[in-house]
């Protein structure tokens, strides 16, 4: 049998749709699938040529394995760890031969998940003193604003949560890998099987471009995505949830129809985001359940349920296959009238001027307070004290502050991690920060605060507010209103009514009241 | 020899607590107000012209008010009395964010964010004045005792008036501030009952070290301002904590008759519906508040050991009150009732017939527990400890009641679960696993959540048992444990990672 088709018999596509792992796979399987992810290989040689250690950390999936196995067949004496969770005591058994290895300068690399990783560091960073370069790298794995002074001189911490598996790059590859002529042959049945016929289509460019549309869309969305996540959701695609071949397939076992069946976090991410329920365009929906009502015209005996059955498996064909649909309609387009958080997005990624950002950013803060506002040029200071546990029957604010006081900063790679990957840090969430010269106090600005400062445009009242969220709101305004100094006798204060939403400006004048 | 019901209360309260823990009333901003007291050696008292004006203008109008007390809304023109009326009820309702404007109330305590915070100089004997004297001495001490700059990071704090609450309420400072009278005599003497309160395996220990560690999170000043009341909020949410779970574990330190390793158990509840942790978390309330009114029963007979009642027998204790009932000026029990009337009669009988069906123990337990019992009956109108950290526990953030039902399960807030997480991990210390943070949670208040091998034996030492639920297998250590760890990370006290492991770290804002 050529060597290929060993590797790659279809038996590894049902493997891998059942979520197999590196460490299941030969060394060749490995390489027949590998595909260059973001992380550079030839940066960790580098770095290993001048004696460093690299901590890979992450979660299971991110491919710690897989780097490590390939760095080890080109760097003799390398000391490597690819499964600390073997080791009953870190004190006794991990940490005195990795402090040697360092000590003695001998090159190194880890593969360490990363809630051992803070486990090791939280319990022997006082005994091992290197752990606090581990821990310093770890939480500065992404910046803002200006970065602070990190020691990479002996240590090298990738978090491999940050690489963006969801590119175009990745995904192409990865479909080009697991669609690959070898897993059409042998099959060993006459005509064709659901395999074979996924495979077929996933090779086409234009379903490819469609997948590579969807999901580099999600590559934002706060829920890490690993190469495992990726490998097992393309391979259940084509494979489904069976072991054997299917040559009288419904259209279940389509791909648009598995793409959407799976389970796991890429799966729910996709249900989440694209289901028939989720995405919406007025013209498609229109078109598509006019054509799905006309099919059933001639058959009485269908129900309605039968009728949205086969609209959900035409809207999904759709995603992929539009062309052969007759609206004028792209998926492209759908995708550009969806998305949401467009501006948390845009700014998150730089993508707009940072000024229309800031200003942007202060209206949104400024009308989750006062709706009718729209004041962009200054934000409006708020808080809340009580000590009891009920909620505040009121707020009170006595300042604002320029919008000059005020920046945006949207985050990055480290400059070591900015070597190390080939793509920028793609973000989801920005900080908003107050500078006073010494120090700044940042408000990040998610998806969820952003959802909530967006809400009160939207109509929603302000009794419904979430207060776990408006809590982050209040920490930053507070925190700021501790640098300023403002006048202990006069000024204007603000006092709003929670119940109504209400607002009451009262102006103190030392001893006394001025209504006027 | 006669005894008042209500001084039985407040002594045996003092002799096993050391403090009057016997009001309804006691909020949290009442705490602050004589902890701050304390802080600062000093406290203002205002005048009814004041109160006048924070009074609600349908009970003051307006238009009744004393000219020079209506002229201070005067200071850009003249004012209408309706204009005056919307004032005051936004400066009531910031006040009111601390619920401390009803009447009858004895001070008035609003919410405070510096020293302007103002206080009804009428104390009665058995008011709340005395009370909270003696509740701000105890948290005075343990913040003294910790070793933090915390009380001068209070004091700095509260010198600071640059917020929107102390603006707002400076008029009223400046025009009404008649007296500020220095709190000189500001230790706490401890309990009568027990000579070693802080000792090391005692709870009152272990909160002072909660206040050392909280103390290292509280900021520091800033070009000689400070200006953030946040910290007043933490360092009294954590006292709120340390008042409920000192009077909690009372019993257990001073009753020679039991052997306890750990403290009394909390069993936080997490889970939004009904379960067998739900069940077992009423449980632990009513077994905590069963440990208050115990600890209160040895009050109880220590102070009529020094009566010198303990020699009387039953019947002699009977007599007397029979006496009191036929003739009212000879008084044995004095349980605040007009003299001759229904409610009088009716009172004394119950304590007779309480005494009367009373079988265990010696004659003098009996009345002892007799007398535990009627400061437990709301037909006494008596407000004993085991009623006070009840209602103090659910006004504070420690108690959730339940739908439709008077029973209550242990849930802390996220304001008193972020200040006892701060209690444990300090400023300097940016991480901890959650394993270990359970096993302090546990092994210093008593907390339990379900995420460590002991809870269980734990609960099984106060007769607490976690029943298993139909349709689920282990809810302590699993869904609660998980909505426990949901909680800490929502609050952004905690992080989590694959692997089950969760790392615990306060936000350092």
């Amino acid at each position: 049998m050529p060597k290929s088709e060993a590797n790659l018999r279809k038996s590894l596509l049902f493997d891998l749709a059942q979520g197999a792992i590196a460490e299941t796979l030969t060394e060749e399987q490995r390489s027949e699938l590998h595909v260059d992810t973001p992380l550079r290989e030839d940066f960790l040689t580098e770095q290993l040529q001048e004696g460093k250690h690299i901590i890979l950390t992450g979660n299971p999936g991110d491919g710690k394995t897989q780097f490590i196995l390939r760095q080890q067949e080109r760097i003799s004496n390398l000391y490597t760890e690819t499964d600390v969770s073997m080791y009953s005591d870190y004190g006794e058994d991990l940490l005195p031969v990795w402090k040697e290895e360092l000590e003695t300068n001998n090159p190194g690399i880890l593969a360490i998940n990363e809630g051992p990783l803070h486990e090791i560091i939280s319990d022997y960073s006082s005994d091992f003193p290197f752990l606090d370069t581990v821990s310093d790298q770890l939480r500065n794995q992404i910046v803002f604003g200006d970065e602070p002074d990190i020691d990479f001189d002996d240590i090298v911490v990738i978090d491999l949560t940050h690489q963006n598996i969801l590119s175009r790059d990745v995904i192409t590859g990865m479909v080009d890998r697991l669609t690959r002529s070898e897993f059409l042959e042998n099959h060993g049945h006459a005509g064709k099987c659901h395999i074979q016929h996924n495979i077929e289509n996933l090779r086409d460019e234009r379903v490819k471009e469609s997948i590579v549309q969807l999901l580099t869309k999600l590559a934002t969305s706060e829920v890490h995505v690993n190469i495992r996540h990726l490998i097992n959701f393309l391979a259940y695609t084509i494979v489904g949830d069976t072991t054997s071949c299917d040559t009288e397939f419904s259209e279940d076992r389509e791909y648009y129809n598995l793409l959407f069946e799976g389970q796991g976090k890429l799966f729910d991410l996709f249900r989440e985001h694209y289901e028939v329920t989720q995405l919406t365009h007025p013209d498609l929906d229109y078109n598509l359940w006019m054509d799905v009502e006309e099919s059933f015209a001639v058959n009485e005996s269908a129900t309605y349920q039968d009728v949205l059955e086969k609209y959900q498996t035409e809207y999904r064909r759709f995603l992929f296959e539009n062309e052969t649909f007759e609206f004028g309609i792209r998926t492209g387009e759908v995708l550009d009238l969806y998305q949401q958080n467009a501006e948390l997005i845009n700014i998150s990624n730089g993508d707009i001027d940072q000024t229309a950002a800031l200003e942007q950013t202060l209206r949104r803060i400024n009308s989750y307070f006062e709706p009718n506002t729209r004041t962009q040029s200054h934000l409006r200071l708020w808080f809340s004290h009580r000590y009891r546990a009920k909620d505040s029957q009121a707020l009170v604010s006595r300042n604002e502050l320029t919008k000059h006081a005020f920046d945006i900063e949207t985050p990055r790679f480290n400059s070591m991690l900015q070597e190390a990957f080939e793509e920028s840090y793609a973000s989801s969430e920005y900080v908003f920060a107050y500078d006073f010269g010494e120090e700044r106090v940042q408000l990040e600005i998610d998806s969820g605060l952003h959802e909530i400062l967006s809400s009160l445009d939207i109509g929603i009242p302000y009794i419904l507010r979430d207060r776990q969220r408006e809590q982050q709101l209040f920490k930053f305004m507070n925190k700021i209103e501790y640098q300023e100094s403002y006048s202990e006798t006069r000024g204007e204060v603000r006092v709003k009514d929670t119940e109504t939403g209400n607002t009451t400006e009262i102006r103190v004048t030392g001893d006394g009241y001025d209504l006027s | 020899m006669d005894f008042e019901l209500r001084d039985i209360n407040n002594r045996s309260s003092e002799i096993v607590f050391g403090m009057r823990a016997t009001s309804r009333s006691i909020k949290p901003v009442h705490l602050a107000n004589h902890l701050f007291a304390r802080v600062q050696g000093k406290k203002r008292l205002f005048d009814d012209e004041a109160l006048e004006v924070l009074a609600s203008p349908s009970k003051e109008p307006t238009d009744e008010l004393d000219p020079a007390v209506r002229s201070i809304f005067d200071e850009g023109g003249s004012t209408s009395d309706k204009q005056v009326d919307r004032v005051r009820r936004r400066i009531r309702s910031v006040l009111g964010n601390d619920d401390t404007l009803y009447k009858g109330n004895d001070m008035i305590a609003p919410t405070c964010t510096s020293d302007y915070s103002i206080t009804k100089p009428k104390l009665s004997p058995y008011g709340s004045g005395e009370i909270l004297d003696s509740v701000g001495r105890f948290l005075y001490e343990l913040a003294e005792r910790a070793d933090s700059d915390i009380s001068d990071a209070l004091h700095t704090q509260l010198e600071d008036h640059h917020d929107g609450v102390s603006l707002l309420i400076r008029p009223l400072i400046e025009n009404f501030d008649s007296r500020v009278e220095s709190v000189d005599d500001v230790r706490w003497n401890g309990p009568e009952i027990d000579s070693e309160p802080f000792a090391e395996d005692k709870m009152a220990n272990d909160l002072v070290d909660g206040y050392e560690t909280l103390g290292t999170h509280l900021n520091q000043s800033h070009k000689g301002k400070l200006n953030y009341p946040r910290d007043l909020e933490r360092v009294v949410r954590f006292g709120c904590f340390s008042f409920y779970v000192f009077l909690v574990n009372r019993h257990q330190e001073i009753n020679d008759d039991i052997e306890r390793s750990a403290p009394v158990p909390i069993l936080l509840n997490y889970l939004e519906r009904e379960t067998a942790v739900e069940e077992a978390s009423i449980a632990s309330v009513n077994n905590a508040h069963a440990e208050v009114e115990r600890a209160t029963r040895i009050g109880i007979s220590d102070y009529l050991e020094r009566s010198g009642v303990q020699n009387k027998d039953k019947e002699w204790i009977i007599e007397q009150l029979e006496a009191q009932i036929d003739d009212p000026d000879q008084v044995f029990l004095d349980v605040h009732r007009q003299s001759g009337g229904d409610k009088f009669e009716r009172d004394l009988n119950t304590a007779i017939t309480l005494l009367d069906s009373s079988t265990a123990g010696s004659d003098y337990e009996q009345f002892v527990g007799t007398l535990n019992d009627a400061l437990h009956l709301s037909q006494f109108k008596a407000f004993p400890p085991r009623n006070t950290a009840q209602t103090f526990g659910w006004r504070a953030g420690l108690l959730r009641p339940g739908q439709g039902t008077t029973e209550r399960w242990f849930e802390f807030n996220s304001e008193i679960l972020e200040v006892i997480t701060m209690s444990i991990v300090g400023a300097d210390r940016t991480e901890m696993s959650l394993r270990e943070f359970c096993g302090e949670l546990r092994q210093r208040y008593g907390i339990i959540v379900g995420a460590t091998s002991n809870d269980r034996s734990h609960l099984q030492e106060y007769g607490i048992e976690v029943g298993a639920d139909a349709d689920r297998s282990d809810v302590l250590s699993g869904e609660n444990a998980t909505a426990f760890t949901d909680r800490l990370v929502e609050l952004g006290l905690a992080e989590r990672y694959a692997d089950g492991v969760t790392i615990v770290s306060p936000n350092q804002d």
